[in-house]
């Protein structure tokens, strides 16, 4: 059981680790992974993030992840904070697993 | 009452658009409800979930695109069909004034090509060419409102004496490259676009349209038949956002309230509003509420129709295709409609024109508005012939209050003078690196490209030098006038990597959104919250220059506006230095209110190419300043051989736009310094336009 939770707790952080790279890149972020808290929000009072910028990270889940999400951007929950993105991408690729 | 001689109006309209060539096919199509808007055949939409746009008949092939993605000529072409209709129907051929005594103000936001942008002057020099136009050439890039502002740009000249005719309107050609962006911001519609109704989303098209204006008495002169009054217009900023508008369409009420001053007309005289009405779901709201916000509780019944509708959004030529289609209805005795409005969504218009053809109507006054990628937004208002009876143009003094220069010299004005006067070149050309949040603690440096930040810097040094911090109240009534004639090479590389890398499906949005001309102005008119009056225009060499030229104008005349950042800025790209290219940016701060240390911009005065001593005289003329009286020279332009000349091109290199306006700054630092007390700056432009100020000490002339 720790096992299982050890690695699905293993994942997610490879996954976090590889959306911090990706959105400090695509989106110009000058700052360092470890500034980037999961559960910060992205968008307004948090990262201070907008439209354009959930675009690219729209572009970016398609290009890294192979996740597609809707025209218009994703659901507003899914583009939260990090953690969120995470599970959408962890999720995603479960339901390509079947 | 009769018509008021001074009054403007159009006397020829041209248009080419997704319905057809020429303006009859233009209201036939609007007459039979028949729109032009078909799936994509020029280019592929591959990989996008969009395919429909409005191209022009005969260029909607795939023949008409290399496979380098390429279609270069095409806005010429459709521009020389344009203005070839209208100067026939004005009956330019047959007599009109010398070609020194018309203009051309053409408006475009991409041009030919978005992959490999070229100048946008091009255009605007083919076309005067062509038509054998040889007074000022003036190119307004303020993506989907240029030809709009086109427009008004050419109620000033006529207004100023400086052109007895103007062509004003706007071409453009939809690109894959524009296509995908915009397919990529979600703003494209699945279905034929439905302004103020669902499916939510745009069509984009491509086309151009062009109006002849001339006075009333010039028209009556010529025998020419005046077709429609254009009374007025104004123009505003959101300082928002780079791609979506403010919610609360606070820019959109600006321009249109400074459109029906400059008309001297009250909102109760409109009888139909052309929106600017894209489809999107954050431009037709926020459109609405301006209505009501301007109209007060009649915008409840006013008609308000989009005719994007039937020809589709045609960016740069949106808005004059827009102010034609009124034009032709208005002629009809009736208002265009809304096609394709199935059921209503939520804050829209009341009365939206949702029917298949126009509606009858008689009314004497429209507004037709434009809003744009950098936050631009500009409004006209027109009028059927024979209503205006009283000119409306009252003269204000302007005013130099500060100015601020970043450039190979550093970012002071000590720094910058220093080097001027030593006149020896500098070393490098380019402007070594420093950090936006140095001035504006606040600034996300993210999206500012160097482009960008030199001109954000520029601004906010020559706001800081005129000790101005503008207050929240104050930002309407506080502008941003800009010479650009580039893309930032930067976000261009950005833009192409992000395509070649993963394919246009998947460019660079943000990249996308900075390929605008006015992208920078709209980047500093949102940095330092300059919602007034909003334009960037282009032409070549000093162009920072006419845009301070122009500045003056707009304060001198309209009154809404009582302050105005302008100036010009410029970017190194790759080999650029070797050719002694430089880069930076100059701004001043021009205002109607005095202070004691003030400058003086005693007369202004622009002529086309080659044509210098005209633009001098002009601007002497209208400063009531003795040409004699000069004694000191600024910028590229001939000066007596025994006296000195301050020319930053040489010194710092040849910014195409910003070396002129660096040469404004030179010459205000001289009067401040006593060195001069009457000061001429100007540019010698020999294909483009030629541009002359006169800058006195506050002092000098007061007892005129």
């Amino acid at each position: 059981m720790d096992a299982d939770l050890a690695t699905i707790v293993a994942a997610r952080e490879q996954v976090l680790e590889r959306l911090r790279a990706t959105l400090i890149k695509q989106l110009r972020l000058e700052r360092a992974p470890d500034e980037l808290d999961p559960d910060m929000p992205l968008f307004g009072s948090g990262l201070g993030l907008d439209s354009l910028d959930a675009v690219e990270i729209a572009v970016s889940l398609e290009i890294e992840f192979g996740i597609h999400i809707a025209e218009g951007g994703a659901s507003p929950v899914h583009l939260r904070t990090l953690n969120t993105l995470a599970t959408l991408i962890l999720d995603g690729g479960a339901v390509r697993a079947r | 009452m009769s018509p008021h001689p001074s009054t403007i109006v159009a006397t020829g309209l041209g248009a080419v658009s997704a319905v057809g060539h020429g303006c009859a096919a233009l209201w036939s199509a609007l007459a039979a409800g028949r729109d032009g808007l078909a799936p994509v055949r020029r280019f592929s939409t591959e990989g996008l979930p969009h395919g429909l746009a409005g191209l022009v008949p005969g260029y909607d092939g795939p023949d008409k695109i290399t496979p380098e993605r390429r279609h270069r000529g095409m806005s010429i072409a459709f521009a020389l069909e344009a203005t070839r209709e209208a100067w026939l129907q004005a009956g330019l051929d047959r007599d009109g004034p010398r070609p020194e005594r018309i203009a051309l103000v053409l408006g475009a936001s991409v041009g030919d090509d978005l992959w490999e942008p070229t100048p946008l002057e091009d255009i605007t020099r083919a076309v005067a060419d062509a038509l054998g136009i040889l007074g000022p050439r003036i190119t307004v890039s303020t993506a989907c409102t240029s030809s709009t502002n086109a427009i008004g740009v050419a109620l000033d000249l006529l207004a100023s004496g400086t052109a007895e005719v103007v062509i004003a309107g706007g071409t453009d050609v939809l690109t894959p490259e524009t296509f995908a962006g915009f397919s990529r911001l979600g703003v494209l519609s699945v279905a034929k676009c439905a302004p103020f109704s669902e499916p939510f989303g745009t069509t984009l098209a491509e086309g151009a349209g062009f109006l002849v204006l001339e006075s009333r008495a010039s028209a009556t002169r010529r025998s020419a038949t005046p077709l429609a009054e254009v009374l007025g217009y104004g123009l505003s900023g959101d300082a928002f956002h780079e791609t979506s508008p403010d919610p609360g369409g606070a820019g959109v009420v600006s321009a249109i309230e400074g459109a029906l001053a400059n008309a001297g007309v009250t909102p109760d005289q409109i009888g139909y509003v052309n929106a600017h009405g894209t489809g999107t779901a954050a431009n037709d709201p926020a459109e609405w509420r301006a209505i009501l916000r301007v109209f007060g509780p009649r915008g409840e019944t006013l008609p308000v129709s989009s005719t994007k509708s039937v020809i589709g959004h045609a960016q740069g030529a949106a808005g004059v295709l827009e102010v034609i289609a009124t034009i032709l209805a208005m002629q009809e005795g009736c208002v265009p409609q809304t096609l394709h409005f199935t059921r209503p969504r939520a804050r829209g218009p009341s009365d939206p024109i949702a029917q298949a053809v126009p509606r009858a109507l008689t009314y004497s006054h429209a507004v037709c508005t434009s809003s744009a990628f950098g936050g631009a937004n500009a409004a006209v208002v027109i009028a059927r012939p024979g209503t205006a009876t009283t000119a409306n143009r009252q003269r204000r003094e302007v005013f130099v209050r500060g100015v601020g220069a970043v450039g190979p010299h550093g970012r002071t004005l000590d720094d910058l003078w220093r080097v001027l006067v030593a006149g020896r070149p500098v070393q490098s050309t380019a402007v070594a690196p420093f950090r936006i949040e140095e001035l504006l603690p606040t600034a996300d440096p993210r999206r500012l490209d160097p482009s960008s930040r030199f001109l954000t810097a520029s601004a906010a040094l020559a706001l800081a030098d005129a000790r101005i911090a503008l207050r929240a109240q104050d930002c309407d009534r506080a502008g941003l006038v800009v010479g650009a004639t580039q893309v930032s090479p930067e976000s261009d590389q950005a833009f192409c990597d992000s395509i070649e890398r993963h394919g246009l499906a998947q460019l660079s949005a943000s990249a996308f959104a900075r390929m605008v001309r006015n992208a920078p102005g709209g980047m500093c008119s949102k940095l330092l919250a300059l919602k007034g009056p909003n334009s960037t225009l282009d032409t070549g060499h000093g162009s920072g220059l006419v845009a301070i030229a122009y500045a003056a104008e707009l304060l001198s005349t309209h009154d809404r506006a009582d302050l105005i950042v302008a100036g010009g800025f410029d970017e190194l790209s790759e080999g650029d230095a070797e050719h002694r290219r430089g880069e930076g940016a100059a701004c001043a701060v021009l205002a109607t209110e005095r202070t004691d240390d003030a400058i003086r911009v005693a007369g202004w005065g622009l002529a086309g190419p080659g044509q210098f001593a005209d633009a001098v005289t002009r601007a002497a003329t209208r400063a009531g300043i003795d040409e004699r009286a000069i004694d000191g020279w600024f910028g590229t332009l001939p000066a007596p051989a025994d006296r000195p000349r301050i020319d930053p091109a040489i010194v710092l290199g040849d910014a195409i736009a910003s070396s002129a306006a660096v040469a404004f700054v030179a010459a205000v630092l001289a009067l401040r310094r006593g060195e001069v007390r009457t000061a001429l700056v100007g540019t010698a432009n020999g294909i483009s336009t030629t541009c002359a100020i006169l800058l006195t000490t506050t002092e000098h002339g007061d007892g005129r």
